[in-house]
């Protein structure tokens, strides 16, 4: 940023003469080369954002028709019913994002500095369970923590769901239909969404600079403090981002995996979408809410975590 | 009955195990779950509503309760509606031949599209409201829908009168059938089938037999092993008859009161789930011991420690799926025509011995018992005179009521 600007105030002339030696004719190139991009944008991202904010504030239902009111009303229906979907939403995608980073971390770390000529098949193994559905991989999920299962008995002969049913993460002496499975769930289905830029970010660091490190006294866990994360930031952020934006959004781990103390948001409003003849408007509004929420929270921590390489 | 194509997957992942019926059933659900589940997924399962075709009426026609051009006598077909695993098949490896269907294409040379696209009412409902209240086919000629429903159907004025002239065998319609609160005289609706909905546990789970409805929610040996069903109807009722009310006859005041005693084992713990059609697979998987059960569901399954409660002491549920004919049908007398034939009581009893619901044709039990005699000694197929004397269905609400106390209910249960 610097650098440029102070390009621009030492060399005013170099950036202003071309116009003066060119005549200024139109070029059209570029605008026809973004155009099927353009099209794309405005009919499958900016129409429906418009049709959902413009139905969020509408009032009617199927047999009458919607009509634009200007309901306000609606926001609040989103809301004061569904507080607890909100939270649950939040909860889950933000144990979501830190267990996936806990987890994530140390696996692209190996892959990237101790992986040698396994690198790539080791990549490989993280990426290929994405091959099958998303819906079948959660769906296996029930099968490998049913009630009489082996994991599930296994966890109860060591007492561990005992201690996990007193902190509410499961209830009962099962796995299934509580919040901890739904948080294992989405772990599972989002940390490849971890893995692969920080093993993108931590695979482009030079090894010399570690090797800099230690010939400078650091111990291992001051190198990877000092050089290896700062350096390694951009995959952190990247990799939080991708992990929790479509972790606020799920709602199949919830459905499949959850019980009905454990409702998110997508969940009601697929309901109010389906299920309701007047269900447009508040289920938009709650759309809306979402996706405001998401990008205000995802702003600030953008801004907080200070990279320039995103933005 | 919710959450559309994903449960119907879920059901196959879980159902696999189940032996034959069940096993051919899962199969197809699989190849229609997954090219609905993807849909879904990709957030886009509101195109799954465009998938009905509207044939554009002449202008100046409206919703109420009119017919649209017949093209029956060119057209040899009839376009079904209706849910999964609802009709016979011939065997494992054809699931989607029906026999009995076969054998009416055969004898009058109309082919049968069958769908087997409905997964929950509500859902299917707003599928289809858009097309009737604007007066436009929904190229639908029969659809299943279940008793309360044909009620809101009736109330919009969007199914047609049937023509008994099409249907002679609608006099072999039983008495108590045609003495419907929601259509008397059975002049709009065909009952597809007659069912109960009951208690259904595992006794490997759960030593101490159970005996009443209150138990199922009460109890604390099944504290965390209960799953109830997610339509408001069916859980609302069995918590009224828990408490002693009626559900065919309650107040707004009992309605709170269930409501507060599924909310209370819900939040006690004691409800494990709310589950829609997939509730087979987490029972039989053992991850719930107590389920509430439709009728024939759980003998279908063929496993003897899975017991089904033919008469719980409050009583139990009898509710009917029924065929109507929506307005501006294309196909309205062949369709009239298929549902002569399945009002025979040979056809009924083997459809009824497929199902395994209870038949609604005078002569069909009889031919059932000696079509097959084992089915016909099921009291849930062919039930006793104390069952019938048990059994309620649900009262009749307005429209106004009926959405209020859904959304209520949802709410509750955390939807």
């Amino acid at each position: 940023m610097s650098s440029t600007a102070l390009l621009d105030k030492s060399d005013p002339p170099a950036a202003g003469a071309p116009p003066e030696d060119r005549k200024p004719r139109r070029n059209f190139t570029p605008w026809v080369l973004l155009l099927p991009g353009l099209l794309w944008l405005i009919l499958f991202f900016l129409v429906p954002i418009l049709t959902s904010v413009s139905a969020s504030v509408q009032t009617g239902n199927f047999d009458d028709g919607f009509k634009l009111t200007w309901h306000w009303a609606n926001y609040v229906d989103a809301v004061k019913p569904y507080w607890r979907q909100y939270l649950h939403s939040g909860i889950f995608s933000v144990a979501t994002t830190v267990l996936c980073l806990a987890l994530g971390y140390p696996v692209a770390y190996f892959i990237a500095f101790k992986g040698g000529k396994w690198k790539s098949l080791l990549m490989a193994l993280v990426i290929v369970p994405s091959f099958t559905s998303f819906l079948i991989r959660t769906i296996a999920w029930k099968t490998i923590l049913a009630d009489n299962g082996f994991v599930v008995r296994i966890l109860n002969d060591l007492y561990i769901l005992k201690i996990t049913s007193k902190l509410g993460i499961t209830v009962g002496t099962h796995v299934l239909a509580s919040p901890g499975a739904v948080v294992c769930g989405m772990v599972y289905n989002f940390l490849p969404f971890m893995i692969l830029p920080l093993y993108t970010s931590l695979e482009k660091i030079d090894p010399r600079l570690l090797e800099a490190g230690n010939d400078l006294y650091c111990g291992t866990f001051q190198t990877w403090r000092r050089i290896t994360l700062p350096l390694s930031m951009p995959g952190v952020i990247g990799g939080t981002l991708l992990t929790f934006i479509p972790a606020i959004g799920d709602y199949i781990n919830a459905q499949l995996l959850g019980n009905a103390n454990t409702g998110v948001v997508g969940q009601s409003i697929e309901n109010l979408f389906l299920r309701k003849t007047d269900g447009y408007p508040v289920g938009s509004a709650m759309s809306v809410i979402m996706m405001v929420g998401t990008l205000v929270l995802v702003m600030m921590y953008i801004r907080k975590a200070g990279t320039e390489d995103l933005i | 009955m919710k959450g559309l194509s994903l449960e119907d997957l879920a059901r196959f992942t879980n159902r696999t195990r189940a032996r034959s019926t069940a096993a051919a059933m899962s199969r197809r659900s699989l190849l229609r779950g997954a090219a609905a589940g993807g849909l879904a997924v990709a957030g886009a399962g509101a195109l799954s509503a465009c998938g009905v075709q509207g044939h554009v009426v002449p202008a100046g026609a409206k919703a109420t309760g009119q017919a649209g051009k017949d093209y029956s006598a060119t057209e040899k077909k009839v376009v079904w509606a209706t849910w999964p695993a609802y009709i016979d098949i011939q065997d494992d490896k054809h699931p989607s031949v029906h026999p009995t269907l076969n054998a009416f294409t055969k004898q009058t040379g109309i082919q049968v599209d069958y769908l087997e696209i409905i997964n929950d009412n509500n859902d299917f409902y707003t599928k289809v409201d858009p097309y009737l209240v604007k007066g436009i086919d929904t190229g639908y000629d029969v659809m299943v829908v279940s008793d309360y429903m044909v009620a809101k159907y009736m109330t919009y004025d969007y199914l047609q009168e049937l023509d008994l002239a099409n249907i002679p065998n609608h006099a072999n319609l039983l008495p108590s059938v045609l003495k419907d609160p929601v259509d008397p005289g059975r002049r709009f609706s065909i009952p597809w089938a007659y069912g109960f909905t009951t208690i259904a546990y595992n006794t490997k789970l759960v030593k101490t037999p159970i005996t009443s409805i209150a138990e199922v929610f009460t109890r604390a040996d099944l504290h965390g092993k209960v799953s109830l069903f997610s339509e408001m109807e069916d859980t609302v009722a069995m918590a009224l008859l828990a408490l002693g009310h009626n559900p065919e006859q309650f107040t707004d005041q009992q309605f709170n009161e269930a409501l507060e005693y599924v909310r209370k084992a819900l939040s006690s713990g004691q409800v494990r789930a709310f589950t829609g059609n997939d509730y087979l697979s987490d029972f039989q998987n053992g991850n719930t011991a107590v389920t509430m059960a439709y009728s024939g569901d759980v003998a279908q399954l063929g496993v003897d420690y899975l017991v089904t409660l033919n008469l719980p002491k409050e009583g139990l549920l009898s509710w009917s799926d029924n065929c109507v004919i929506p307005n501006f049908a294309r196909h309205k007398t062949n369709a009239e025509k298929m549902l002569n034939y399945y009002l025979q009581p040979e056809v009924a009893a083997e459809l009824d011995d497929y199902i395994d619901y209870v038949p609604s044709v005078e002569g069909a039990v009889a031919a059932l018992q000696k079509l097959d005699p084992e089915t016909a000694s099921s009291p849930l197929i062919v039930p006793t005179k104390q069952m019938e004397a048990n059994a309620h269905g649900f009262m009749k609400l307005t429209i106004a009521q009926l959405d209020d106390y859904t959304s209520r209910f949802q709410q509750a249960i955390g939807q």
